[in-house]
Parts: C-alpha cells; sequence; structure tokens
C-alpha cells in the first residue's frame, strides 16, 4: 500500500532518482576509462554507448516496479476528467442520473441494513433467543391483557407475552440452560423531570436484562436483584444516553437525583451507552425501570397474577445448550406450571416457539421486511433503468468519438488499453454518482422512516452507515459502471479500423447500435413501474372511501390518563365524569364523550365471551371479542347507531346490574335466527364471573385497522369496568382543531397535573393509519414518475442521436423529393417496434411484479385495468413526444445544410 | 577472452552474490560481477538496472542513496534478510543444477 501511495505521490521524485542512478553510472565508467587513458569526451560517449538507450532502460525500470498499471490508471483518470470536462452537459446528465438511481437504493438499504441485517450491538448476539407461544386451538384466548404483539405466521397467532409469576418460575427452572429475561415497552409514560410533566418512553424490564445482553453502563450501574426482586422493590431507573443528553445535558450529577414517574418517586442509578436502544430495532426507550417496580409505579397489581400475561421474554442460551433443547424445556415447564393452576381445563396447552434474536425482536422485521424488499426491488429496477440510460448516453458518446479512438488504434494503442480506457470514464461517472447519491440517500432516508411509523411516531434507526453498507454501496456502484460501461467499452476496443478511418472524414450513417433494446428496456421498465404506482394510488384511493361505521368529521380526539397523576378507583370515575361535563359545557363543543380506546390508534383488549343458554344449559362460546369501554353520549359523539335497546347511561355504576351492547355482527352470531338479542346474558371469559346483560345493538365499526374486517364487539360502561387512561372525542360545531386550545384550556382547569396527549382530529388519525400505506404509494408513485422521466430522457436521447445522425440521409431524401409528412411517418415508423416490444415486455414483467404487492394492494387485484390503462396512455403519450420531436426537427432539416452537415 | 552468453535468470543471482559481499551502487555491482566471473561472462549494462529495480520491489535489495568513493551521489544496494535466504536457496539450487549437468555431460558409455 505505502508503495502504491509513494509511486502516485513520488512520481517526480522516482523519475529524478532513476535519471541520476543513470547518469552517475555513465559517469563512473566515463572516469573509469578515462584512468585507462582515454580521452574525455570519447570516454563519455563509450560509457554512453555501453548502457544503451537509457529511455528503454528507465520504462524496464518502471515495469520491473510492478506498478505500471497504476501510472496507466493515473493517466486514465486524467483523460477521463478531461473528456467529462469538455462535455460538461453530457456528465452532468449522467452523473444527475447516477445519483437519483444509486441515492434512492443507497437510503433503502441503508435501512434495510438497520432493520434486517444489523445484529443488535451487544456481545455474541447469535446466543440470544426470543421467546413466543402459539396456541393450536386457535379463537380462544385465555390471558386477558392482549396488548402485546401478536403477529402472524399463516394463520396461526404468535404471541410473545407471559404473566410475571410464570416468568418468574421459569427464569429460576430454567437457570442452569439459560439466561432469560424479561421486558415490556410501556409505550409513552408521565415524568416530572425539573419540576415539569412530560411525556417519556418507558421500558421495563428483569433485574437481568442488562446483565445478560452483557450491555455494561455508561456511568453507574444497571439493575441489581433486589431492584425487582424484593416485595416492595426500592423504585430505580436508568437512563438512555440519548435522554440523559437531551434532557439534562449529560450532566453527571445525575446519579442519586430523583425523577418522578408517574405519581411515585424514582432514583437515577445509571445511563445506558449510546448506541443501546433495547432489543427492538426500531422501538427506542428514554426511561427503564424493573417489571415489578413498574407494577408498582403502576399500581397495575399483576406482579402474583397468573391472568395477566405482559412480559415479553428473551433467552441467552448458556453454552453447550441448543436452542431445541430450551424450546422443549420451557415448553414442558410452562405447561406443568399452568396445569397446577384450576382454571385453564379447557384449554390446549401452549406450544413455545424460539425465534432467533440475533438481530433483535421477530414482529418489527416480519412486518417491515415486505414492503422493504418490494421498495428495494423497485428502487433496484430505477438503478438498472439509469445505468441503461446512461449507457445509452456512453455508447452514443463512444460512437462519436470513433475518429479519436481509430486513431489511437491506429498509432499503436493496445486494444485491451482502449477499453480500459472507457471504463475509466464509466467509473469516474459512477463514482460522482455515488458521491450524489450519498447526498440524496440522507435527504431520501428520512422519508422512508416515515414507512415504518406506527400512531404518528416515527422510530429511530440507527441509519449509520457500516461496514457493509460501504462495501454494498461500492461494489453496487462497480457493478452499475460495469452494466453501462461495459458495452460501449469493448465496442471500441472492437473497432474495425479500415472503414472506422474511411468513415471518420466522410458523412456518418446508420443509427445507434443497440439502440432499439435501449429504448424496449427504458419503455419496459417504466411501464412496470407505473403501474405498480397506479395500483397503490388506487389502493389509497380504496382506503379513503372507505365504509368506516363511524364518523370522523368535526371530531377533535385526545388521550388523558388520571392514574398517571395518582388518581385511583372512584377518584378516577369522578375525574371523567368532571371532564365529560366540562366538555361538554365548553363554546363550540356540541358533544364530548370517552372511551378507553380511540379509533386506529393500535390499542385494543380482547377477550373470549360466550353466550348463556336461556333454557339453563352450557354456555355457547362465541370466540375472541373486542372489549370497549364508553361513557354516556359516546355513540351520538363519534357517529355510530344504536340500531337497538339504549345505550350507557350514568346510572349504571359499580353498584348497578352490570349491562353490555353488542354491535351487529356479534348480534348476528348471538341470535343465527335474526331475532333481538336484547335481554340476553353474556359471560366473559373462562370464569363463570357476574353475567351481563345485553342492553343494545350498534352498527358495526372498524376500529384497529382499516384493511381488516369489523371485529367482534363488546361496549361495557366504563364506571363498571377498570378503565385508567382513555381517549376523549370532542365533536365541535366549527373546524375541529380550532377547539384545540379551548380543549387544553377545560382539561387543564379539571386538574392540571394530568397530562393529555395526542390531541388531533379524527380524520387526521385516520390518515395517521394510513400513513405506511401512503408512504409506499407516495414512494412507488414517486418512483413511478422518476422511470417515466428516465425513460422519456432515455428514448427521447437515443432517437434524437440517431435522427442528428441521419442528417446527411434525410437531406438527400429532401432532395430528391420525399414529403416531410412521410419522413416524420418513417422515422416514428422505425422507433414504434421498438416501444411496442418494450411495452409488451413491460406488461408481462409487470404481471409477475404485480402479484408480489398484492398484499399491499386494498380492493385492487393484481394487473388492476385501469392501473394498466393508465400506465399505458401515459407512457405511451411520452414515448410519442420523445419520438415526435426529433422526427418533427428531421423534417425541418433544409437539404442544403443537411448535404453540408460534416 | 570469450565472453559467455549470460543464462535467462542469473543476472538476479550474480546480483544479489555481488551485493552479498557488501553493500555497492550499480555501477560498483556491474564491476564485482565482472571482477567475480572473470570477465567471462557478456553482462548488459542496460539489463542491470531493470533487474535491480525488480530485486528491490521485491525486497530482496535495500536501497540507499549516499555518497560514493568519488564523493558523488549515488544510490547503495545491500542485501536484506529476504534476498540472503533467497541467495542461499538458489545457490544451492544452482549448485545442483550445474552438478547434474556436469555429470550428465561427461557421461561416457562405459559408466551406464
Amino acid at each position: 500500500m505505502r508503495k502504491i501511495w509513494r509511486a502516485i505521490w513520488n512520481r517526480q521524485r522516482f523519475e529524478d532518482d532513476l535519471a541520476d542512478e543513470m547518469r552517475f553510472h555513465v559517469e563512473a565508467r566515463a572516469a573509469d576509462l578515462e584512468r585507462a587513458g582515454w580521452d574525455k569526451a570519447k570516454a563519455l560517449r563509450e560509457a554512453r554507448l555501453e548502457l544503451g538507450a537509457a529511455e528503454h532502460h528507465k520504462e524496464a525500470c518502471r515495469q520491473a516496479r510492478g506498478l505500471r498499471w497504476l501510472d496507466e490508471f493515473r493517466l486514465d483518470l486524467l483523460y477521463a476528467l478531461r473528456g467529462l470536462g469538455r462535455n460538461k452537459a453530457f456528465a452532468a446528465v449522467a452523473i444527475a442520473t447516477l445519483a437519483l438511481g444509486i441515492g434512492a437504493n443507497a437510503a433503502i438499504f441503508a435501512l434495510v441494513n438497520s432493520v434486517l441485517l444489523k445484529a443488535l450491538p451487544v456481545p455474541n448476539p447469535e446466543q440470544l433467543q426470543a421467546v413466543y407461544w402459539v396456541l393450536p386451538g386457535e379463537k380462544k384466548t385465555f390471558h386477558t391483557n392482549s396488548s402485546g404483539r401478536a403477529m402472524r405466521e399463516g394463520n396461526v397467532r404468535v404471541r410473545n407475552m407471559f404473566s410475571y409469576p410464570h416468568f418468574e418460575r421459569l427464569r429460576a427452572e430454567l437457570a442452569p440452560k439459560a439466561d432469560l429475561f424479561g421486558h415490556e415497552g410501556l409505550g409513552r409514560i408521565n415524568v416530572t423531570v425539573h419540576g415539569q410533566a412530560q411525556l417519556a418512553r418507558g421500558l421495563a424490564t428483569s433485574w437481568n436484562y442488562f446483565s445478560a445482553l452483557r450491555v455494561a453502563p455508561q456511568l453507574g450501574r444497571t439493575f441489581v436483584p433486589e431492584d425487582e426482586t424484593a416485595a416492595t422493590p426500592a423504585l430505580v431507573v436508568l437512563l438512555s444516553h440519548a435522554y440523559w443528553r437531551n434532557t439534562f445535558g449529560g450532566d453527571r450529577s445525575i446519579l442519586g437525583r430523583e425523577i418522578g414517574i408517574g405519581d411515585q418517586k424514582a432514583t437515577v442509578v445509571g445511563i445506558l451507552p449510546p448506541g443501546f436502544h433495547g432489543i427492538d430495532p426500531g422501538e427506542s426507550m428514554d426511561v427503564v425501570m424493573t417489571l415489578t417496580a413498574w407494577d408498582q409505579i403502576s399500581k397495575a397489581e399483576s406482579r402474583n397474577d397468573a391472568r395477566r400475561w405482559w412480559v415479553k421474554m428473551m433467552a441467552r442460551l448458556q453454552p453447550g445448550t441448543t436452542a431445541a433443547q430450551l424450546r422443549e424445556e420451557t415448553e414442558t415447564r410452562l405447561v406443568n406450571l399452568l396445569r397446577a393452576e384450576p382454571v385453564r381445563e379447557h384449554y390446549d396447552a401452549p406450544k413455545i416457539r424460539l425465534i432467533d434474536g440475533t438481530r433483535g425482536l421477530h414482529w418489527m422485521r416480519q412486518e417491515i421486511e415486505k414492503p422493504l424488499q418490494l421498495v428495494m426491488l423497485t428502487a433496484l429496477l430505477i438503478l438498472l433503468m439509469a445505468a441503461v440510460n446512461v449507457g445509452g448516453l456512453m455508447l452514443a458518446r463512444s460512437e462519436s468519438r470513433v475518429p479519436e479512438t481509430s486513431a489511437r488504434l491506429a498509432l499503436g494503442a493496445g486494444r485491451l488499453r482502449v477499453a480500459r480506457q472507457h471504463l475509466t470514464e464509466s467509473l469516474v461517472l459512477a463514482l460522482a454518482g455515488l458521491a450524489g447519491g450519498l447526498f440524496l440517500a440522507g435527504v431520501f432516508g428520512s422519508a422512508l422512516v416515515s414507512l415504518l411509523a406506527r400512531g404518528g411516531q416515527a422510530p429511530e434507526f440507527n441509519l449509520l452507515p457500516d461496514a457493509r453498507f460501504a462495501a454494498i454501496a461500492l461494489a453496487g456502484t462497480l457493478v452499475t459502471a460495469m452494466v453501462f460501461g461495459l458495452y460501449p467499452a469493448w465496442r471500441s476496443s472492437r473497432l474495425q479500423l479500415g472503414p472506422a478511418m474511411k468513415r471518420a472524414g466522410g458523412a456518418r450513417t446508420g443509427r445507434l447500435p443497440m439502440g432499439k433494446v435501449l429504448v424496449a428496456t427504458q419503455v419496459g421498465l417504466s411501464l412496470v413501474l407505473l403501474i405498480a404506482a397506479g395500483g397503490f394510488l388506487r389502493t389509497i384511493w380504496n382506503l379513503r372511501s372507505l365504509t368506516l361505521g363511524f364518523t370522523p368529521d368535526h371530531l377533535l380526539v385526545f388521550s388523558a390518563d388520571p392514574t398517571q397523576a395518582g388518581y385511583r378507583d372512584q377518584q378516577v370515575v369522578d375525574y371523567y365524569n368532571r371532564a365529560q361535563q366540562s366538555l361538554s359545557a365548553a363554546p363550540g363543543v356540541r358533544l364530548a364523550s370517552f372511551s378507553r380506546y380511540g379509533f386506529l390508534q393500535g390499542g385494543a383488549q380482547s377477550t373470549g365471551f360466550s353466550i348463556g343458554d336461556s333454557k339453563g344449559g352450557p354456555p355457547r362460546d362465541l370466540g375472541g371479542v373486542r372489549v370497549h369501554s364508553i361513557a354516556p353520549g359516546y355513540f351520538e359523539t363519534v357517529g355510530v347507531p344504536l340500531l337497538a335497546g339504549r345505550s350507557v347511561r350514568n346510572s349504571d355504576t359499580q353498584k348497578a346490574q352490570r349491562v353490555i351492547l353488542i354491535n351487529q355482527k356479534l348480534a348476528r352470531l348471538v341470535r343465527p335466527d335474526g331475532g333481538s338479542p336484547i335481554g340476553l346474558t353474556l359471560i366473559e371469559g373462562d370464569r363463570a364471573r357476574t353475567p351481563y346483560e345485553i342492553i343494545g345493538v350498534t352498527g358495526d365499526a372498524k376500529y384497529n385497522s382499516l384493511r381488516d374486517d369489523v371485529p367482534l364487539t363488546v361496549y361495557r360502561p366504563f364506571a363498571q369496568t377498570n378503565i385508567r387512561g382513555a381517549t376523549f372525542f370532542v365533536k365541535s360545531s366549527g373546524d375541529p382543531l380550532s377547539m384545540a386550545s379551548t380543549v387544553r384550556r377545560v382539561m387543564s382547569a379539571v386538574d392540571s397535573s394530568v397530562p393529555i396527549y395526542d390531541m388531533r382530529t379524527q380524520e387526521e388519525q385516520i390518515s395517521l393509519a394510513m400513513e405506511r400505506e401512503r408512504s409506499l404509494a407516495k414512494l412507488l408513485a414517486g418512483f413511478g414518475v422518476l422511470a417515466l422521466l428516465l425513460a422519456a430522457v432515455g428514448v427521447y436521447g437515443v432517437l434524437s442521436y440517431s435522427v442528428t445522425r441521419r442528417t446527411s440521409e434525410i437531406g438527400v431524401r429532401l432532395a430528391l423529393g420525399a414529403q416531410p409528412a412521410a419522413l416524420r411517418t418513417m422515422i416514428v415508423r422505425e422507433s414504434l417496434p421498438a416501444v411496442v416490444v418494450g411495452g409488451a415486455c413491460g406488461l408481462y414483467a409487470a404481471w409477475w411484479f404485480t402479484r408480489l404487492l398484492e398484499s399491499f394492494l386494498f380492493g385492487v387485484k393484481p394487473m388492476d385495468e385501469p392501473s394498466v390503462a393508465g400506465a399505458v396512455a401515459v407512457l405511451g403519450l411520452a414515448a410519442a413526444f420523445a419520438t415526435l420531436i426529433p422526427a418533427y426537427r428531421a423534417s425541418r432539416v433544409s437539404p442544403m445544410s443537411a448535404l453540408r452537415y460534416e | 577472452m570469450a565472453e559467455a552468453e549470460l543464462l535467462p535468470g542469473t543476472l538476479d543471482l550474480l546480483i544479489l552474490k555481488s551485493v552479498s559481499l557488501g553493500p555497492q551502487h550499480g555501477y560498483g555491482i556491474l564491476l564485482r560481477i565482472q571482477q567475480i566471473t572473470g570477465q567471462a561472462l557478456k553482462i548488459e549494462q542496460g539489463a542491470l538496472y531493470p533487474a535491480l529495480f525488480k530485486l528491490e520491489t521485491r525486497g530482496d535489495l535495500d536501497a540507499e542513496w549516499g555518497v560514493s568513493e568519488n564523493n558523488r551521489r549515488a544510490k547503495f544496494y545491500s542485501l536484506t534478510a529476504v534476498g540472503r535466504k533467497r541467495l542461499k536457496a538458489e545457490v544451492g539450487a544452482w549448485t545442483r543444477l550445474t552438478m547434474a549437468m556436469t555429470a550428465a555431460l561427461n557421461a561416457s558409455a562405459e559408466e551406464l
């Protein structure tokens, strides 16, 4: 390496030394000859003669150093730079085209790398296994908290949460085989810093989370066993490095200080290292506490409750244990634990599934793997188009340099040298494109991250380039350079000297070699992308015009959680009643109500329900049902119609009869005969709890997802449930957003210590829910436009080049009496087959490509006719313009100037 | 005196040998080779320098600018450890070759 470095920078020095050495030799020899009695001048001459041709020896010396290729490369580089400098327009177009293609790919690959490929930044990540479970007989759920994320494997839902007592027992029992640790993302929690309440992202972990991951604190300590296992653990928290820097300015004296979490005080004992974002790529946290500390702060009382499943588990295998052994052991022990409990007999035992945890949690990858692959594939198509485009330009350029190239060959340049010269130029272009692309990647990158946003919050990713990124980017660029540079280079090295030299002086005729292939490729590729973009635009349209089942207009929504400010039991109910009354009385408010969960916010609770048999037989199982806790006035406010019976009233309190409303879908299941379900009894869960009397039937409404069907839903009065946080709905007479400040004022008057958050209009919330679809659609539509542009420029470039080269031919035709109109037809007709063939290939490729897209589309089938028709029309128009302009120009050529051309 | 043509590859060996006797500049190496071969070999003076460069690039020789006996700036070559090892190996190989060749060329019908 040093040698190469020296060879480049000490080039002059090397030459001087070489000359010096030769001179010394000659002079020393001459001196010797003089001593032997030669005349001085004659001696010098003789010495020179004996040495022979100095230049020849020098060249041999240079070659002997083995660095000749480097010298040549330097020359090629200078030559390429000079050539591009002389042809700035060509260079600019080529570099911009490549930068677009490379930039799109680099941005997407950075994301793919971060989400799908990078291992967790902990030692030996390959020993990590995430623990999931699957219930063979689906439908029934035997856990009461479904906030844990479930993912699908085929039709089976795989879940990843366990109860704390189960986790604690499993951790102790499995200790010889694996270091089992638990964690649960807390979402945003109320943190009081410097006397001010704010929301921070919380994470609850078992005490051994950090020791098992082998993450050492940046400052202070991580957790010790007592932080979790003590009956009443001391409340201690760890802060993420970024949160510490942003909120406390990196103040080291923070250790030992107290911050408020909920209505409690917790002591900061440690700062996590920078770059550690937890085990879920994309779900980062600010404040970390132990599971039991969180249980205490949130007063959830789930620590000893084996029915509340909320702890996610991961394990680090001990040396010598295989994943299969751990899986079997975990399953046996879990089933034993479940058997020991009295109430689970009619559920099948869950099956344990281990998923490789090297790169962190699984669900995020599974969720975005396909969209990312799709986007990556599309970006590669764009890059291919860009390369084809630049290839066309290069080809045209090398054609116009035929005289120069043939002169070089005639003067004895090696054919390989000529090809290398051209390839060097491609390389320079590609590297410049890479530089521009990396810049653009930064711009595209932020747009891409929104693809992964959930509930309006973009996740944090470590998009910083690593060695893999650098290697792939460089390799990709080189391959691109090969794609567009190899053929022109190969062609110019294969130049037939005779014809080329003869042609050099005279008129050049004929078309651009491969021109038709270039046109067809451009047309085909852009057709694929346009059809895909059309499908996505239609998907957005379809999602927008969906039947929601509720009325989003004039609706302002926000969330509040009085339990985070210390409210308990009846106080919570009173708080909500007060808030509802104050909001309803505020000016501009037509209706105000609240519910445990809002629409499309991602929260949901579902429980197994069964319907009591009126003739006294055993209850009939209905499967999992979504449960909502609502306030009076809810249905009127959100616009879900009440079809029969009555809604919730203020008199439905803890002491009153338990009542419930069901949606139409559930009503059909309850009374398949179409009779009225009102007055029947619903029973929750697997325990004979107090039954609920059905008091009303509502319309069907979508809740969690626009794409999924309406779920089976029940509504219970909030006063009869253990409601904690809630989403408020305010129906205004005017613009809902203009109500925001009024609402804040009212809520602050009710109690300023309760933070309210996520305030937006319901329509905005719907848009947010479609964020991913929309981002994907925008991205693909953008790619489609880009492809169209590239295709138009490419087709235009190739055709106008061909027309220019045929100027003299056209002149002859005109001089011989050809009609301009006939000439135009001729030129258009000549390019038509390429466009048609390219289009046909494009349609075939699109048929295949849209099949890949199917799961992203909504209400649109692959090769959806309007998208295809639209894409063909748009592309046809672009191709027509790209063809007609050169044809028109050609027909306007004056015969005389055409004949004189060159 | 009749000068023999140099066999291909032998120049490298001769250079290594002559430098092994002490650091020397290019012209000195030429003189020394002529001296130790008793002027019996014809050395192409120009071929000397590419050979030197090759050996230097390969790491057999070290080069340093110094002052010659007549107070002029000259490039002095010396043997590196690698070069010493190579010299030893090549001398061995050469000896085996010449012995085998001599034996073969002196063979007579009776000895078979």
